[in-house]
């Protein structure tokens, strides 16, 4: 009896240790619901979306647009940023992007790891140069809009809690060589498959990214021009970029899964109205974008544009944007863009004829925009009768101002830029309305993160009370940070 | 769960009780769903008729291994002695991080049981009690991993994105991650307590201290979007907790017929952030993207956090002073900081009770001194024109603060020539100030009237009935305008210093019927 006592104890305690045992619990504690390890074709499908619908195609596009006056702000957060009160100066405004923006850089983070050497997919280079090039496009949507921001310390959770700020001018430094980097890359042969369908953009053709990225290149020499004007290198990088509208980058949507998000912002939202001051700059050239780009608000009895800096705050009223559809693309870098930098390169270093050619394609490649519908004999009737004239009295004004409309609505974080730049550079030929720009209420900037206002003392010094967008320029607008 | 048990009374006086025992305890969980869209035709609710049918499942399971025991002694009805211990080991932690041991100890000693007291006239009863306890706590730990993106949230209503976009699907990585040096949590808990009854239990008063620290305790820290991340489930810091509470219970009269009773209960808590790990600021309990409710260092908590107005050293408001503009002589929004404490200083019960023969009439009421809440709803009334402040559209009004200047403001707004004024003063100013929408939420309450009826005999047997006729919350006296304090929402986090489209209390009558046996 004592025996079998002892030995059913002795079975229990072996039970015991055997159901606590450290393999045991890891076993059960395993989360079979979710892979803890995806490959990274997995992972840049989701950056693409991200980077083009969230990143460049909603809220900092949304606000972007409200004070380059592509739209006007007639309701909640958008009024409030047209009326420059809580809006612009908020950390809350823009943390949404924000955090979007930094979680999109630590997937790209986890793909290049991922393809470099040591990582369990080396020598995928084509997903490496990709993943370069969206991380450059990404990081430099980040600075151009908050300057100095955290990147050399950021992306390690758990590791940093609270990431120093770099400069600017560094950043820039960074950006070029992930391009110069993914330019290498995207030229090698690769034993990997191509992304195929996961690449929502290309297909996984290597060689279209390679065109987007050397547009980059393009982009950005541009923008450092009041630091370090370099309009040859311009012409050359965009000579190697886009040759036509079929090459450009642009996020398709299908309007049953996936939906353009301005048009969501106005089904969702309805915050904006047509803005008075983009309305007088089509009907000084005669522009017949202007039958286009509005219709009158579905509730409202007739049509009416808004006044930008002071509209009265009610929905239904003001004319919207026509060109918002359910399928309206985001464009990343468009075939016009390239050809407009190559115009305003070429105006600048005093060869006219050449810009006058690029010009005429930018101008036609806005025409054909999907959501525009005009046609190349549309863009040279207007050319010739419109553009040519003010051209020839001020041809940087006037490749501006094309810029500027083409860009209508759905590139506004590129017009922001450019504006900001040509202030900088002493060249005021785009003319805003908002009266309130007189009184300094114009954003130079957008705020940080309120995620990092509240948590990294770094960015809670920089941003103070907010007021600094009012009056400190990014480095490359000829501030200090 | 197996247990063995002793007990053994060692003579008259001495008893001795032990326990050991352990507990497997283990749960396994599945769940699947299975949703189908687009009805062929109508009429056959099933499965097999769905165009498009999605399925999903998912497993969770969970172990915990203890072995515990348990001490007591006791001499005679004076002295008792009790520990315990518990180890366990839990699957929902990380390897090597799964065992931990709490023990706890307690002592009483009932003084009125001491000969020299024991016939003392006015006290019936004394007794001091001393404890101290450990209480080890678990976290729930899981490896990193991916999910598929969602796309709702800010502007959007409803998700514009949806994977599988076309038959393509993505995964990235969660949002949430845990720390894998995660370590299980501990509360250490002090306590002293008398419990004194005099004049044949006529007047008693017990008096509780305690103190609670908890070490390493587990929270999942909002983490700088800087970081790539949302949050990190980790040991995030210490807290304590200082707790006194005194009952008073009295019978001022007493009589064969009829008895009044009154008790109090008074207890003041305060709640304070020791310690926080490296990089922790502080820990997000709840609410908004702002304000939001937090602890942090140094504070009592739980605080409210948001945007505040623009103030001079000595807090007065600063307003604008710009001629012309649309906000000349309206305050300003400043820098996020501490808006409001929600601890109040003080909580005090009472219930008192009279009773003549089977009749009794009782009531209870409560105090609650201090604190602070967001009050979102009165913001909105006064966004959207509905409170009585916004009433007067059409007065000049001078709003209470200092100019940048430091002199008294002395901007005249509103009238006849200014009609936007008080409209831009609540819609665009004050509604984006946080700090405008917090309120001292101090009230007094009477909770309850009842009368009850206890019918003299019993109806058969040991079975008797009472009637009672009740009514609830039907008086209050609050510092928050407009509306009921304890309306608010999210009350375990937040102590409930968060209100935001609540519905008010309700006051009710009853009556009810109860049958003992």
């Amino acid at each position: 009896m004592r025996k079998l006592i002892n030995i059913l104890l002795s079975g229990l305690l072996v039970f015991a240790l055997w159901a606590c045992s450290e393999d045991k619990m890891d076993e059960i504690n395993k989360n079979i619901n979710d892979p803890t390890d995806v490959a990274s074709r997995l992972i840049i499908t989701d950056v693409i979306t991200k980077s083009a619908f969230t990143i460049t195609g909603s809220d900092l596009a949304f606000y972007a647009s409200i004070y380059l006056e592509h739209n006007v702000g007639i309701w909640g957060q958008s009024y409030s940023a047209e009326i420059r009160t809580n809006e612009p100066i908020s950390s809350t405004t823009y943390n949404n992007s924000w955090n979007s923006m930094y979680r999109t850089l630590s997937d790209v983070k986890t793909i290049i790891k991922k393809c470099s050497e040591g990582g369990d997919e080396e020598g995928n280079y084509h997903t490496l140069g990709i993943a370069q090039t969206l991380n450059a496009y990404n990081l430099a949507i980040l600075t151009d809009l908050m300057g100095d921001v955290p990147w050399s310390e950021a992306l390690q959770p758990g590791v940093i809690y609270a990431p120093k700020l770099d400069k600017q001018e560094d950043l820039y430094v960074i950006i070029n060589q992930l391009l110069d980097d993914a330019i290498v890359n995207l030229q090698k042969e690769t034993v990997f498959p191509s992304l195929g369908a996961q690449d929502f953009i290309y297909g996984g053709d290597a060689a279209k990214w390679l065109k987007f990225a050397y547009g980059l290149k393009a982009r950005y020499a541009m923008r450092l021009s009041h630091r370090s004007p370099a309009y040859n290198k311009v012409v050359e990088y965009a000579d190697k970029s886009f040759t036509s509208a079929a090459e450009q980058c642009i996020f398709s949507y299908n309007g049953s899964t996936t939906y353009s998000p301005f048009y969501r912002f106005f089904t969702d939202r309805d915050y904006f109205g047509a803005s008075q001051s983009l309305a007088n700059k089509l009907d000084e050239r005669n522009d017949p974008r202007a039958n286009i780009f509005w219709k009158k608000h579905p509730a409202a009895d007739g049509f009416e544009f808004a006044p930008n800096g002071g509209p009265v705050q009610v929905q239904g009223r003001y004319g919207i944007s026509a060109i918002s559809n359910p399928t309206a693309p985001t464009y990343m870098l468009s075939y016009h863009e390239i050809e407009f930098l190559k115009a305003e390169a070429y105006v600048r270093q005093g060869d006219n004829e050449s810009a006058k050619g690029a010009l005429k394609k930018a101008i036609t490649a806005a025409f054909e925009k999907v959501n525009i519908g005009l046609t190349a004999d549309d863009a040279e009737a207007y050319f010739d009768s419109e553009v040519l004239p003010k051209f020839n009295a001020d041809p940087l004004k006037e490749v501006m101002n094309q810029k500027y409309i083409a860009f209508f609505e759905e590139e506004a974080i590129e017009a922001y830029n450019d504006y900001r730049r040509l202030k900088a550079m002493g060249d005021n030929v785009i003319t805003l309305e908002n009266p309130l720009n007189a009184g300094n209420k114009f954003p130079l900037r957008y705020t940080y993160g309120a995620s990092d206002v509240t948590t990294n003392e770094n960015v809670s010094n920089a941003y103070g009370d907010g007021t600094y967008v009012y009056s400190e320029n990014v480095w490359w607008a000829g501030g200090t940070r | 769960m197996l247990t063995a048990a002793l007990n053994w009374k060692i003579n008259e006086d001495f008893d001795f009780n032990l326990l050991v025992g352990n507990e497997l305890n283990d749960v396994n969980l599945k769940s699947y769903t299975e949703t189908g869209q687009d009805f062929n035709f109508p009429g056959w609710n099933h499965i097999g008729n769905a165009s498009v049918v999605t399925a999903n499942e998912s497993q969770w399971a969970n172990r915990t291994v203890g072995i515990f025991g348990n001490l007591s002694l006791s001499w005679r009805s004076m002295l008792y002695f009790n520990a315990t211990g518990r180890n366990d080991v839990v699957s929902t932690m990380p390897r090597d991080n799964r065992t931990f041991f709490y023990p706890s100890v307690s002592l009483s000693f009932v003084a009125s049981e001491l000969e020299p007291l024991k016939n003392v006239d006015w006290l019936s009863f004394a007794k001091l009690r001393v404890s101290y306890a450990e209480v080890g706590q678990a976290g729930n730990y899981y490896d990193n991993y991916f999910v598929a993106p969602t796309y709702s949230g800010g502007f959007w209503v409803g998700a514009p994105i949806q994977y599988p976009v076309d038959g393509i699907s993505a995964y990235i990585p969660s949002y949430s991650l845990y720390d894998p040096n995660l370590r299980p949590q501990n509360t250490k808990s002090y306590e002293f307590g008398v419990d004194l009854k005099f004049l044949q239990n006529r007047l008693g008063i017990d008096y509780t201290y305690s103190k609670q620290n908890i070490k390493d305790q587990i929270f999942p820290v909002p983490l700088a979007g800087s970081t790539g991340a949302g949050q990190l489930v980790m040991n995030a810091g210490g807290v304590t907790t200082d707790v006194h509470e005194i009952m008073l219970y009295t019978t001022p009269v007493k009589t064969s017929d009829f008895q009044w009773d009154l008790n109090f209960n008074y207890t003041k808590v305060t709640n304070m952030v020791d310690e926080l790990a490296e990089g922790v600021e502080s820990i997000f309990l709840g609410g908004f993207v702002t304000p939001q409710v937090r602890a942090g260092i140094g504070n009592t908590f739980p605080v409210i956090y948001g945007s505040t107005f623009v103030r001079d050293k000595s807090g007065n408001i600063v307003v604008v002073d710009n001629p012309g503009a649309w906000n000349h002589g309206f305050p300003q929004m400043g820098e996020p900081g501490v808006i409001g404490e929600a601890s109040p200083d003080f909580i005090l019960n009472g219930t008192t009770a009279f009773t003549y023969k089977s009749v009794s009439l009782s009531a209870v009421f409560e105090w609650k001194q201090g604190g602070h809440m967001y009050s979102g709803s009165n913001g909105l009334l006064d966004l959207y024109g509905m409170s009585a402040v916004t009433e007067d559209r059409e007065s000049t009004f001078i709003y209470d603060g200092v100019k940048p200047d430091g002199t008294p403001n002395d901007i005249v707004r509103g009238g006849p020539n200014d009609p936007f004024a008080v409209q831009d003063l609540y819609t665009n100013v004050l509604s984006d100030i946080d700090e405008y929408y917090i309120h001292e939420n101090s009230f007094v309450k009477l909770r309850e009237v009842a009368l009850r009826y206890q019918l003299p005999k019993n109806i058969y047997k040991t079975a008797n009935i009472g009637i009672s006729l009740f009514a609830r919350n039907i008086l209050f006296w609050t510092a928050l305008r407009n509306l009921d304090p304890e309306t608010s929402q999210g009350n375990t986090n937040m102590g409930g210093s968060f209100e935001r489209f609540s519905l008010p209390q309700v006051t009710s009558y009853g009556f009810s019927l109860d049958i003992t046996f």
